[in-house]
């Protein structure tokens, strides 16, 4: 699960961006792609605050957002704090934040930039 | 009765603070006072609380029968400190919590029902209740048990309740839990609501009289009357 | 191809129903549609059923099979049909293809839910699967979170206030008092939802920006309709309502690789294929039941499918035009919102209740212009929507 999850994808035949994996191009249907490596930092699209959690998660609340990193790549994570607004920069990291089953789960953390 | 006796069954309690009556706006926009009530009003609470004990679903009937069985117990004096808030709606019933004093530091929480359901009326009692022990009973802590899985969800995870390892509380064998002043007043303007003085007429008519609804009616309203094949 | 009729409908009461498992459900609204149908069982060629949640909820596969079954219908022709919570809408779709091509003459399509046997957040973390397992699933994201993003961005970028969102969710509690189907039956009102300090527990926030009274609720529920040839009906002596036209669209599975995410752009191709094949514009419509799992979907699907403009959808609300009165009733069975969301049977409810409103026969919640009404049945979160323009004839 890990290892899908960590890559993006650009389009070797129009440059679109993908993420996470896809057979075929959304824009051009090419079945060819490179990955791309995320940057470091990226901006806040949107960000929902959630009290009201699913089976197998016993925080009090979670915040999650949709970030662009800097080169465009877009992905849903967590984001460590509720007190942020869509614009504000975010520091990513990759992050084992849950197990699942008895596995271990990675994925997008985000942070605020101060 | 033989009060010499008596006086020997019935245990010491500790001097307790009342319960200062406040108001709550509920979704509706009907008004829901809560207030302590005293022996005198347990009958008719019992009353309301028996159909309760038949109904499976949520488990209503293990609360049902035990906060019958706590009530019944306070009111001819067998248990210490205890207390009780209602919800009343018009006069009308719509929920009872309880609790007691373990010690003078230590809260127990005893029991939630709700009658009317999807009016958060369980979660307002249930705050009022911890309201009570930490800001008028002035208690350091409150130990709370969950006997369904509604109110493990709400009560635990809604107030991040620490688990107290190797702690019985007195309802039996369930998880123990507790919220300290601390985690109380964390928590507090999230999920303590309501506004004081309570207006007399609103309390007036609320002492007056308990108004509580017949069997069938509470039966319909906790478990609802719906079926695949009715209407 | 031939012209498809809606021939009989009916549907079981919405909510929590202890005493009714997945196969009753479905099994009382088929024979309620089947008895106001006026049909004889051995005229069913087919039955599709629409169901989401038979195998992870219910511990239950092979539906269909169970209930033709069940309900002595053998040997239909019996399928399963699976599409998130646009299933209903995607089962009658296949219906209607079905009698428009000649192949079955009487189809009966029956969505059903039973969600309530699990505990609320077993019930969210069911419905959660629909997002991308890698990309989404995995955060502990739900659908109400999925709404959250959306609505903070649709009502930053419209102005919309959380008072618009409360003004929805009164409106289709009030319609769903009319509807003796509803699963929520009760007066909500603007001072207890968001004047009052005590809102912050008696709305409280499920996903921010959207509190529970902009949520729908957790229900078990079916629903079910009987299609036939056009030209068939008058032989039951039933109203001739129409299916003027379908459409269906998808769109990317996350949310994240939509260019714009405030457009819903599934909802717009799915009406404005539906409205090219009934013949009519949005302006046409004149009464609809738009899948309001959230308050703000009902604003958002109501200007995606062109029956206001972008950002005007509010105002229609602040002056009462979407109410059963006004100009342009939306969900006057209460929507999702209040009549409930068993998710597989919503989008059959949906067409079952457009369909007693263009026959007149809505009662309380009966609506003043009834001859073209429009459903909206919206899967995933905006992926897989599913559009039905209904027509009364003569
Ligand atoms: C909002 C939500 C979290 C509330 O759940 P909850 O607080 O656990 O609610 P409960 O199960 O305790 O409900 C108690 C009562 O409150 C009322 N109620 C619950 N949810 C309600 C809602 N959304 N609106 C109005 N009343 C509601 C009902 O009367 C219910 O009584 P019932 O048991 O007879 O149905 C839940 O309804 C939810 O998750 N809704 C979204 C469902 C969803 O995402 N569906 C898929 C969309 S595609
Ligand atoms: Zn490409």
């Amino acid at each position: 699960m890990n290892i899908k999850n960590k890559k993006a994808f650009k389009c070797k035949e129009c440059g679109r961006l993908t993420y996470p994996r896809r057979v075929r191009c959304l824009q051009c249907k090419s079945t060819e792609f490179e990955e791309v490596p995320f940057t470091d930092e990226g901006e806040i699209l949107t960000f929902s605050q959630l009290l009201q959690l699913p089976w197998g998660i016993d925080d009090r609340f979670l915040t999650f957002g949709i970030i662009r990193f800097d080169n465009g790549i877009k992905a849903m994570g967590r984001i460590t704090t509720p007190d942020v607004s869509v614009g504000d920069r975010v520091k990513a990291s990759w992050e084992n934040f849950r197990v699942m089953a008895g596995e271990d789960i990675f994925g997008w953390v985000f942070s605020p930039v101060k | 009765m033989d009060m010499e006796l008596e006086q020997i069954l019935r245990p010491p309690e500790l001097p307790m603070n009342p319960y200062p009556p406040k108001v709550i706006t509920l979704a509706t926009g009907n008004k829901m006072v809560v207030r302590p009530i005293d022996r005198s009003e347990v009958p008719v609470l019992l009353k309301a609380i028996k159909p309760t004990i038949k109904i499976e679903r949520d488990f209503y009937d293990v609360v049902g029968a035990r906060l019958y069985a706590e009530l019944l117990g306070w009111m001819k004096h067998r248990v210490r400190n205890e207390y009780c808030l209602v919800g009343q709606i018009d006069g009308v019933l719509v929920g009872a919590v309880n609790g007691r004093m373990l010690s003078k530091k230590i809260g127990i929480s005893l029991h939630t029902l709700a009658i009317e359901r999807g009016l958060r009326i369980g979660a307002h009692l249930f705050a009022s209740k911890m309201e009570h022990h930490i800001e008028h009973l002035n208690q350091h802590e409150v130990w709370i048990t969950a006997e369904s899985p509604l109110g493990f969800r709400r009560w635990m995870i809604e107030y991040s309740l620490i688990k107290q390892e190797g702690v019985q509380h007195e309802l039996g064998g369930a998880e123990s839990f507790k919220l300290t002043r601390e985690l109380y007043y964390k928590n507090k303007p999230r999920l303590v609501c309501g506004s004081r003085p309570c207006p007399p007429e609103l309390l007036e008519h609320a002492k007056k009289e308990i108004i509580i609804a017949d069997e069938k009616t509470i039966t319909e309203q906790i478990c609802g009357a719906k079926g695949a094949w009715k209407i | 191809m031939r012209d498809v009729a809606i021939l009989g409908v009916g549907m079981t009461p919405f909510g929590r129903l202890d005493e009714n498992d997945l196969l009753d459900l479905l099994s009382s609204a088929s024979l309620r549609a089947m008895e106001d149908a006026g049909i004889g069982d051995t005229l069913i060629d087919a039955v599709y059923v629409a169901n989401m949640g038979g195998g992870i909820l219910n511990h239950q596969t092979g539906i269909a099979s169970a209930l033709v079954d069940n309900l002595a219908l053998l040997p239909a022709a019996a399928d399963l049909v699976e599409n998130g919570p646009a299933s209903g809408a995607s089962a009658v779709k296949n219906g209607v293809l079905a009698v428009a091509s000649g192949y079955y003459d009487f189809v009966l399509v029956v969505g059903g839910e039973k969600m309530r046997d699990v505990t609320g957040w077993r019930a969210t973390d069911f419905v959660a699967t629909l997002t991308h397992p890698y990309a989404e699933y995995i955060y502990g994201v739900s659908l109400p979170g999925m709404a959250g993003m959306f609505a903070k961005l649709y009502m930053d970028k419209y102005d919309i206030k959380p008072e618009h969102l409360a003004m929805v969710a009164m409106k289709n509690q009030e319609n769903g008092i009319l509807n003796p189907y509803a699963h929520i039956q009760m007066k909500i009102s603007m001072e207890g939802m968001i004047e009052t300090p005590d809102s912050i527990v008696n709305n409280s926030y499920v996903a921010k920006p959207l509190r529970l009274f902009d949520c729908c609720p957790v229900s078990d529920g079916a629903a079910a309709v009987i299609l036939c040839p056009a030209d068939r009906v008058k032989d039951f002596g039933k109203p001739l309502i129409k299916v003027a036209g379908f459409g269906q669209a998808t769109d990317t599975h996350t949310l994240a690789e939509r260019d714009d995410p405030t457009d819903l752009k599934a909802v717009t191709m799915a009406c404005n294929q539906a409205y090219k094949r009934a013949g009519i514009t949005a302006k046409d419509i004149q009464v609809a039941e738009l899948h309001d799992a959230f308050t703000i979907l009902e604003i958002a699907e109501s200007e995606h499918a062109g029956l206001f403009a972008k950002g005007e959808a509010k105002k229609a609300l602040e002056a009462g035009e979407t109410k059963i009165k006004g100009s342009l009733p939306i969900n006057p069975s209460g929507g999702l919102k209040a009549r409930g969301h068993p998710v597989g049977a919503t989008g059959v409810a949906q067409i079952v209740d457009l369909t007693w409103q263009l026959r007149g026969e809505a009662g309380p919640r009966q609506v003043e212009n009834h001859d073209v009404g429009l459903t909206v049945n919206f899967g995933g979160f905006g992926n897989n929507v599913v559009a039905f323009v209904l027509r009364r004839e003569s």
